[in-house]
């Protein structure tokens, strides 16, 4: 492991996925460039559906730390110390901030209204 | 249906590597080195098929001949977690063919002689073959035999165990020690006192044997007894602390000089040879592991060192650093076979590959190669199932943690994720020398 460059990753990464690697950075990269663009227009989310993404957003990253021990054949009484403590929080918010993403950029929509100007 | 199918999955696994190649300082055609020189590697495990994916890579126009028997390969890192009852034996067999450049030519036989003399080998065939550079990677031999009483058959029956042999062996070793967590009993564990593959592994099966013990139970009712070859558990002198500190938190009773020399499986009784001479101990499970020597082409040929601790066995005489064999320098080794200090791991293998090679092909370009390997290996500790530490060191006994963030005395769950997770698509990367 004393080598995870970015080429050894990627390497490792592909012995993981197969090709379906490409197609996850695909939709990673695509995803990206779209919440960029989007960042740089004037957006936005009616205040039902923001309230429905937070509560989806809450709920899979919630979900991934409670499935993610299990998935490595072990259980919460493993999780031991600030390292397991802090990966787990990582795992929350990656799950919590892709879906807030993923939902910034498929159910935003350009704001139209005119600006409020002073009078 | 099938054949188009695998075609194109073929065609994509290729199209993918290719990608990530093109992506990598060691590939690329336009820096290849043109030789006509012809390269031998005896031996297509884990260190035979790295080496040649790195030359395949690095030299234009050489003749690459990989000697390998076998069409499966083992991921023998997953042997324990097959052991322990995580993974199924299918979890390790991968096929050679898999994992063999396009410009390497594979001969299926084994290499029965080395003639450094007249740089040649000779297969079990008999047929010669000449060769400019040698790289030595036969791995090495597990010497059940040496232990007596002790016969493959036996595994899986009478509480033996026995992880080594192969990933069916490493299954039945599984059922072994399920039927040991169900009733309890007297479990005795220990390492034999040549040099081994991985010497965290025993460790690792007593401790697994305890988890299942207490998950099921039966730990009141039983004994675990560690029987280590000389005065320590582990070579690292900071890790053999740490183990006995764990050792006596799960109360195990730990012995020192104990060698198991003969086992009775009908009476269930093991002889451990001692200073004060020979020991019986009763079992109701055993973990049997067998001495490790150099197989039996290198230990009769010159290639092997002629005195000091590694002539014994027979082991490769290669400079520790380089990677060269001392005597004959068109001759390198990689992996198990060499007469190094510690370094019979795939993480070892990880790191020696490049080396050897860069010395290999600096001989050949005259410009020679500063690369050095400093001994270092890894030895992800499994304390239990679901937690582990990440122990990595060199030849001075140095802890070289990867990780800054991740204490290697520390039982964790994210180094038992990489043991889980990340070392054998690790490990396959390594095969095709991308990692």
């Amino acid at each position: 492991m004393k080598d995870l460059s970015p080429g050894t990753l990627v390497a490792i990464l592909h012995e993981m996925f197969g090709f379906f690697l490409w197609i996850l950075l695909g939709v990673a990269a695509l995803m990206l460039v779209f919440g960029v663009v989007f960042l740089f227009q004037r957006r936005r989310f009616r205040q039902n559906r923001l309230q429905v993404v937070l509560i989806a957003a809450t709920a899979i990253g919630i979900g991934a730390v409670l499935i993610a021990p299990m998935l490595t054949n072990a259980s919460f009484a493993n999780i031991h110390g600030l390292l397991d403590w802090a990966s787990l929080g990582a795992i929350a918010l990656i799950g919590f901030a892709s879906v807030l993403w993923m939902a910034y950029i498929g159910l935003s929509r350009p704001d139209r209204r005119p600006l409020r100007t002073e009078p | 249906m099938d054949k188009p199918r695998l075609r194109r999955r073929e065609f994509l696994a290729s199209a993918g590597a290719g990608l990530i190649a093109a992506t990598l300082p060691l590939s690329g055609a336009a820096n290849a080195v043109r030789t006509k020189a012809r390269i031998v590697i005896a031996g297509g495990g884990a260190a035979g098929l790295a080496v040649a994916s790195r030359l395949a890579a690095q030299l234009d126009g050489a003749e690459i001949v990989l000697i390998e028997p076998s069409e499966e390969h083992f991921y023998q890192p997953g042997f324990t977690l097959i052991g322990a009852g995580v993974k199924p034996a299918s979890y390790s067999v991968l096929k050679t063919k898999d994992y063999i450049a396009p410009d390497v030519r594979w001969i299926k036989e084994r290499v029965a002689e080395f003639d450094p003399e007249g740089n040649k080998i000779v297969t079990e065939s008999g047929t010669a073959l000449p060769y400019d550079f040698l790289v030595v990677t036969t791995g090495l031999a597990l010497d059940y035999a040496a232990i007596v009483g002790m016969d493959l058959s036996l595994i899986g029956r009478e509480g033996i165990a026995s992880v080594y042999a192969g990933p069916t062996y490493a299954e039945a070793s599984w059922r072994a020690l399920a039927a040991f967590a169900g009733t309890g009993g007297t479990g005795l564990f220990g390492r034999p006192a040549t040099e081994m593959k991985c010497a965290g592994a025993p460790l690792k099966q007593a401790f697994l044997a305890d988890d299942y013990l207490r998950r099921n139970g039966t730990r009141a009712k039983s004994k675990i007894v560690y029987n280590a070859h000389n005065q320590t558990l582990f070579s690292v002198p900071l890790v053999d602390a740490k183990v006995r500190e764990l050792f006596q938190r799960q109360e195990f009773e730990t012995n020192f000089g104990h060698v198991l020399s003969a086992i009775d499986p009908a009476r269930h009784i093991a002889t451990y040879a001692t200073p004060s001479g020979p020991i019986e101990m009763k079992w109701d499970f055993i973990n049997v592991i067998p001495p490790m020597r150099a197989p039996a082409a290198v230990r009769k040929s010159p290639l092997r060192w002629q005195s000091g601790p590694f002539a014994a066995d027979g082991w490769l005489e290669v400079d520790r650093a380089t990677l060269r064999h001392s005597r004959y320098a068109n001759i390198f080794g990689v992996g198990d076979i060499n007469g190094v200090p510690k370094g019979k791991t795939a993480a070892s293998v990880k790191w020696q590959a490049p080396v050897a090679v860069d010395h290999l092909i600096g001989t050949i370009t005259g410009k020679g190669s500063a690369e050095r390997y400093n001994g270092y290996t890894s030895c992800p500790l499994i304390t239990k199932i679901g937690q582990a530490m990440l122990v990595e060191f060199d030849y001075d006994n140095n802890l070289t943690p990867s990780f800054p963030f991740i204490a290697p005395l520390e039982e964790h769950w994210i180094p038992w994720v990489i043991k889980e997770k990340v070392l054998k698509p690790n490990y396959t990367a390594m095969l095709r020398g991308l990692a």
